[in-house]
């Protein structure tokens, strides 16, 4: 009898479950465009179409398009930028910045991306904090680690790594003194670009997976000591400042001010949205 | 500060000025030296009479050098004269007759400029009775702030003093304090508080002389010595209260210990009016004090092509270090280098004052480009409260007709523009159709990105290993050998196959007797070829093989060499036979396990 219910009761909660999958399948959030966009365009179709409707500045209409495209799960740095440019040219700055803030995730060296995403910083409300500034070996990683996106780190990564071991093995079964010491010098050079590639993927796949930062959405927060309305004020900040989220608490969220330790608080979810 | 030079073979002069920009009732101190090889000046040099200026000696002094050069020796003479110019006109003047007689006769010295200003009310010393400040002890150091003006036009000069007023009795100490230089008082600067101002701070703590007042109320000797001076230029009109400094003195209280003591004075209100709209002049660009504009051209007379230098010199007083540049007129018939500037400017504590000069290298496009029109400034004098418009005389140059006939693309490479940006910098779009392409950055979450960087990984196990094999057969050549030994044996068993296939039966039993020999002599490190059966017996039986299989081996090599060396034909079936036999004992002989 016991059995029996196990049985039951592992098949009851299986059924539960894969209802709930068929259900969230049946009900995506199918993206839905503007009217102005006919209904047969294809990705590219839609993408022209918004990048006309931003040329003649129609940019809601254009922002509709970019849109609907990152709704179908287009993940791509140019898209993003164009979002971006809507955005700012709409005045909605907080969004700007956010989708400027995911296009450098994919374009670290688009130079439009740069200027415009610094444009848009010096009209910001919040003067951010500046990053501490490194020079020498360290400053040259980081350099390296800021032009590079994660995947192009992977395979530059992944590249080195074949190029450093193949010439490891030819050197190594190479019988000819002269040509070994040949080897020797193009050995340490790619092996010494492997280290700094690898390094530097590996601390790009820790920024990626581990450091979550968020954008400021509404006009102006106030950041408050605790994880609650009834805390005290302990400072405020304004549209389009990022911040590092730390932790959750309910409807509130633990944030960090980058490039400063002290300015440290808890402020609502719905006024920061996740790079 | 002026530097004029002359030379001679003998005789050098050389003239120092410590101001060129003076306001009436002010001086300057002028250092003479002359320098002369053996002649002796025979009297004091002579100086112009000058209407508004006067000139008063102060004192000479004489030294020698002796060189000695090239086996020569060399004597010469400095003789430095030292005298003080009061100015009492304004105007400008050039000083250039002042010459030294010595005894081959006498020089002039090369002529410098001194422009004069009209006075204007003098920064105020101290009152010569001062009440001590409120909540003042018993040490009896005071500090006193003060200011030049209470009501100011915006832009217009202000200069905030602080003082030290201290008792007879730290006379001593202040002054052996100063002339140590040592840190008698700190100067305790508040951030922000002058941020209407533009401001430059001057130090006077080590360099101005104490001076003897009287205090209301007191009868004991007091002294006075400046500290710092803020000469000022205000931003904004407004109403201020400025109290940028505090000063903490370090007084000797007794012999060994100094005590800090520190002292804030009361804050300075200065009213800052704005300028006047009345009578502003449209090239008015926000300078404000009194200023002097002067243009020369040099050469006058040039050819097509040739560049001829403007030089403008703007000298005032006020805030001459971010004077707005003079206005220049059309100057569309000429190409024009970018302009350079020569700043030489005085912050004292008596305000700031000095000239700027621009550079302007100029290329007439033809002959008609003939004249630089006026060249304008624009002020606001706050002593009369006017605005006052300035202008240099028009220069005329000639030009002549160029011989080259180049000019015109030696025009086009000198026509050069700094581009400037008017608007913002922001960029277009991205509509590139690759935007539509799905990018995962994410790569090292998937299989194929591992299996890709492990497979190198492997493949450097995999040749390590390898190579370590290699270097230990390398060093044990008899385990090689063995390990070799089946490899070759079916070398040889191919060899003879291929001999079978063409009736070679003479070659097939050298290949299998071969097979056979090579084989033992390689897998048991036996030297066979050349042994008689029974030694080749002895020699197996010691390397621990069962005797059936000796005498196998034994009997297929005689009858190998039998049928070898009785030359024989034999037929196909036995030939076949015997090849199936050999491959037999062969492979039997392969699964002996080796012991050596």
């Amino acid at each position: 009898m016991k059995s029996l219910l196990k049985i039951s009761s592992i098949i009851a909660a299986f059924l539960i479950f894969s209802t709930g999958i068929a259900l969230s399948a049946e009900n995506p959030t199918t993206p839905v465009l503007a009217p102005g966009y006919s209904p047969e365009l294809d990705r590219n179709g839609v993408l022209e179409q918004a990048n006309e409707f931003y040329r003649n500045g129609d940019l809601p209409k254009a922002l509709s398009g970019y849109q609907y495209l990152t709704a179908l799960g287009i993940k791509n740095g140019y898209l993003f930028y164009n979002l971006g440019n809507a955005y700012f040219r709409e005045g909605n700055l907080g969004s700007a910045i956010l989708w400027y803030e995911r296009a450098l995730l994919y374009l670290p060296r688009f130079h439009d991306l740069n200027i415009n995403y610094q444009y848009a910083r010096t009209i910001l409300a919040d003067e951010e904090f500046k990053a501490p500034e490194y020079s020498g070996t360290l400053g040259f990683l980081i350099h390296i680690n800021q032009k590079f996106n994660l995947r192009e780190c992977l395979i530059i990564t992944g590249v080195f790594l074949w190029l450093f071991l193949t010439i490891l093995i030819i050197r190594m079964f190479l019988e000819n003194q002269s040509f070994r010491s040949r080897l020797s010098i193009p050995c340490w050079v790619v092996g010494f670009a492997f280290i700094i590639f690898f390094s530097s993927s590996v601390f790009k796949v820790y920024q990626h997976e581990s450091i979550r930062q968020a954008i400021v959405m509404a006009p102006a927060v106030e950041v408050k000591t605790g994880p609650g309305n009834d805390f005290s004020t302990s400072f405020s900040i304004h549209e389009g400042t990022k911040v590092k989220l730390l932790q959750d608490q309910g409807d509130w969220v633990r944030v960090l001010l980058p490039g400063n330790t002290t300015f440290t608080g808890w402020m609502l979810k719905s006024t920061v949205e996740a790079i | 500060m002026l530097c004029a030079l002359h030379a001679s073979a003998e005789i050098k002069a050389t003239i120092k000025v410590e101001k060129k920009i003076l306001r009436v009732g002010e001086q300057t101190r002028m250092a003479l030296s002359v320098v002369t090889y053996g002649e002796r000046i025979q009297q004091e040099p002579s100086t112009p009479s000058l209407d508004g200026l006067n000139f008063v000696f102060v004192n000479s002094n004489r030294g020698s050098r002796f060189e000695f050069i090239n086996g020569r020796s060399k004597t010469s003479y400095e003789y430095t004269f030292v005298y003080d110019i009061f100015a009492i006109k304004e105007g400008k003047f050039t000083v250039n007759n002042i010459s030294v007689a010595s005894d081959s006769g006498s020089i002039k010295a090369e002529p410098f400029e001194i422009t004069v200003f009209p006075g204007s009310k003098p920064i105020p010393t101290r009152a010569p009775s001062l009440t001590a400040p409120k909540g003042t002890d018993s040490i009896n150091i005071y500090l006193l702030a003060d200011s030049s003006k209470k009501e100011v036009f915006q832009g217009e000069e202000l200069v905030l003093s602080y003082d030290a007023v201290y008792h007879q009795k730290w006379r001593s100490w202040f002054e052996s304090a100063i002339q140590r230089n040592r840190d008698y008082a700190i100067f305790h600067e508040e951030r922000g508080a002058l941020k209407n101002f533009l401001s430059e701070p001057v130090n006077l703590k080590y360099s101005s002389r104490p001076k003897p007042v009287r205090m209301a109320g007191n009868r004991d000797l007091f002294f006075q010595k400046s500290l710092i001076r803020y000469v000022l230029f205000p931003l904004t009109p407004g109403e201020y209260s400025l109290s940028p400094l505090s000063v903490e003195f370090r007084v000797l209280l007794n012999r060994m210990n100094t005590t800090p003591f520190k002292v804030q004075p009361d804050p300075i209100n200065i009213k800052v009016k704005p300028l006047p709209d009345e009578g502003k002049p449209d090239i008015f660009k926000g300078a404000v004090g009194a200023f002097t504009i002067k243009a020369q051209a040099e050469p006058l007379e040039l050819s097509e092509g040739e560049t001829v230098t403007l030089k403008i010199s703007l000298n005032g007083f006020g805030n001459v270090k971010n004077a707005p540049k003079p206005i220049l007129p059309d100057l569309s018939n000429f190409d024009q280098f970018d302009p350079t500037q020569n700043e030489s400017i005085v912050v004292d504590e008596s305000g700031m004052r000095g000239s700027i000069e621009y550079s302007h290298v100029l290329i007439p496009h033809d002959q008609n480009a003939n004249q630089i029109d006026p060249i304008k400034f624009a002020y606001f004098d706050p002593n009369t409260k006017k605005y006052i418009v300035i202008q240099t005389k028009p220069i005329t140059l000639t030009i002549h007709p160029s011989s080259s006939k180049d000019v015109a693309s030696g025009r086009m490479a000198f026509n050069r523009r700094l581009i400037t940006r008017v608007g913002d910098d922001f960029r277009f779009i991205a509509t590139t159709p690759a935007a539509t392409a799905n990018i995962v950055l994410s790569i090292h979450n998937s299989l194929r990105f591992w299996l890709i960087n492990l497979l190198p990984v492997l493949l450097l196990a995999l040749a390590m290993a390898l190579k370590w094999q290699r270097n230990y057969l390398a060093a044990r050549p008899n385990i090689a050998k063995s390990l070799k030994a089946p490899k070759l044996a079916r070398k040889l068993l191919t060899d003879a196959r291929k001999s079978l296939d063409k009736n070679d039966s003479q070659a097939v039993y050298v290949y299998l007797g071969k097979a056979i020999t090579d084989f033992i002599s390689n897998r048991w490190s036996l030297a066979c070829v050349g042994m008689i059966s029974l030694e080749l017996k002895d020699a197996l039986l010691k390397k621990g093989i069962d005797e059936n299989h000796i005498t196998s081996i034994t009997q297929m090599l005689d009858e190998f060499d039998g049928i070898r060396f009785s030359g024989a034909l034999q037929d196909q079936q036995r030939i076949n036979d015997d090849y199936a036999k050999t491959e037999e004992l062969l492979s039997q002989l392969m699964k002996i396990k080796n012991t050596n």
